[in-house]
């Protein structure tokens, strides 16, 4: 009989897991700059993630951060208004599997939340969140701390610095 | 024992930490453009010949204007915060009207030192990568529209390093807060590039000018006189050295006269053999030796050398 009940048990938490692991929506997203959320100070970004999910109760916050600091990664971020903002160029451009070992922890330890914060504090507004066919996509307003971020890579030894290249 | 071992493994870290060398990095100065000086009125001209000449009076636009000094003020600190090596302008002026003051009071006390020509040139502030700033307003009504570029060009090659340009429209900003806003939304871009030029400077080795002149009275020519019985003429000889020591062979020929010889775009490694980081006028020093070793003239080193320009005068006594 206790066999039975460890049975059931451990197969209800490989379901768990599974399901859990399920929950998690993959790095599907868009970043977008409008024109009317320009930091006027260096260093900082603040710009609109758009998740995409098929549960909108999974597309959190955190997922919209982890997303927002995913895209200036590895993809960059295109300017709206190409008179006053120019490109974010990625931080990183060989991609996540350049460094693989490094962006699992990096992720899964929620570490990218100290280079991000909400704005009003992930208030969202009429709009933000949206049915895409059989996909919901929430927005969400963000700030990152790009300087801090850059500086963090290049102290990892995962970019290099300018003074790093003229090193040896 | 552990604590030993933990010791000794941080001294040799401490140790590898120490020996890494580093090269010298190219300095960038950042410059109100030509065309703003010339807009609000901040350039002397003169006539030269028949050829109108243009001088900059940057110390009176940096008194007389608040924008341009924000939005330098602005790159500068992005160029800071990326790790560049970087000088202000306005400093420089600053401690150029200081010597030139110490100058005259050492002058006037009858202990004046003879100053050359190449001084006053030495004087100038000299970037290895100048960066140009430039913006114009146009008002209409209480809005404005406000151009900017801001372009980085290699000093010694001329190359365009970087550049970018935009227009903010309408803006019912302060001046000053556009340009700070426009600076911090291109930057970024504006930096990688100038990054992506490090990369290839690091890869393919620094890009350096060399040139060769005949001293007065040594009636020497480049391009007629010949080293021994092979017909190699100096200046082939000259070029195949430059050629021989650069990296993967990069150099072109400049301007070839029978009184000067110019090399450029010559690529030199930032290290030399020994790992010790080097410049253009220590890679060129063995040009010295063999030139004189083939043809028995003395080569001395000239003056007004700097990171991407070397120098020699050939034939001194």
């Amino acid at each position: 009989m206790k066999k039975i009940l460890l049975f059931i048990a451990a197969a209800l938490m490989i379901g768990g897991t599974a399901m859990a692991k399920d929950d998690v929506p993959d790095y599907d997203y868009e970043l977008s700059l409008a024109k009317e959320n320009v930091a006027a100070t260096s260093g900082f970004k603040v710009f609109k993630v758009w998740s995409f999910g098929k549960k909108k109760e999974t597309l959190t916050q955190e997922i919209g951060m982890r997303n927002a600091i995913h895209g200036l990664l590895f993809k960059g971020l295109a300017a709206a208004d190409v008179g006053s903002q120019g490109n974010v160029p990625a931080l990183v451009p060989d991609g996540y599997d350049s460094h693989k070992e490094y962006f699992d922890v990096f992720f899964a330890n929620g570490e990218f939340k100290q280079f991000i914060q909400l704005t009003s504090r992930g208030a969202q507004q009429a709009g933000d969140v949206v049915k895409v066919g059989k996909k919901y996509k929430v927005g969400l307003l963000v700030q990152v701390n790009l300087s801090a971020l850059r500086k963090r890579l290049e102290k990892d030894g995962i970019i290099e610095s300018a003074k790093g290249m003229f090193r040896r | 024992m552990k604590k030993k071992i933990i010791l000794f493994s941080m001294l040799c870290m401490m140790a590898i930490g120490a020996s890494a060398q580093q090269a010298a990095m190219p300095t960038i100065i950042v410059f109100p453009s030509d065309t703003w000086m010339n807009d609000h009125g901040y350039m002397d001209k003169f006539d030269n010949d028949g050829e109108t000449e243009y001088i900059p009076k940057y110390n009176d636009a940096f008194v007389q204007t608040r924008e341009m000094g924000t939005a330098i003020i602005a790159v500068q600190k992005v160029l800071e915060e990326r790790g560049f090596q970087h000088e202000d302008l306005q400093s420089l002026l600053k401690d150029m009207k200081r010597e030139r003051a110490e100058e005259l009071a050492n002058a006037a006390d009858g202990d004046g030192a003879e100053k050359g020509a190449m001084d006053e040139l030495m004087q100038q502030a000299r970037p290895d990568i100048r960066v140009d700033l430039d913006y114009a307003v146009k008002p209409f009504g209480p809005r404005k529209n406000i151009s900017f570029t801001l372009k980085a060009v290699d000093a010694y090659c001329n190359d365009q390093v970087a550049s970018c340009e935009g227009t903010v429209e309408g803006t019912m900003d302060p001046v000053d807060l556009a340009l700070r806003k426009v600076v911090a939304g291109k930057i970024d871009d504006f930096c990688q590039r100038i990054m992506d030029y490090f990369a290839d400077l690091r890869d393919n080795g620094r890009q350096i000018t060399v040139i060769f002149r005949v001293a007065d009275g040594s009636g020497i020519d480049f391009l007629r006189d010949e080293i021994g019985d092979d017909e190699d003429t100096y200046s082939d000889f000259l070029y195949s050295w430059v050629r021989k020591h650069a990296v993967n062979k990069a150099a072109k020929k400049g301007r070839q006269t029978k009184k000067m010889c110019e090399y450029k775009n010559v690529r030199i490694p930032f290290f030399n053999d020994e790992g010790d980081p080097i410049e253009g006028e220590d890679w060129a020093k063995g040009v010295r030796k063999a030139f004189k070793a083939e043809t028995g003239i003395k080569v001395a080193k000239g003056q007004g050398n700097s990171l991407g320009r070397v120098n020699f005068l050939v034939g001194v006594e």
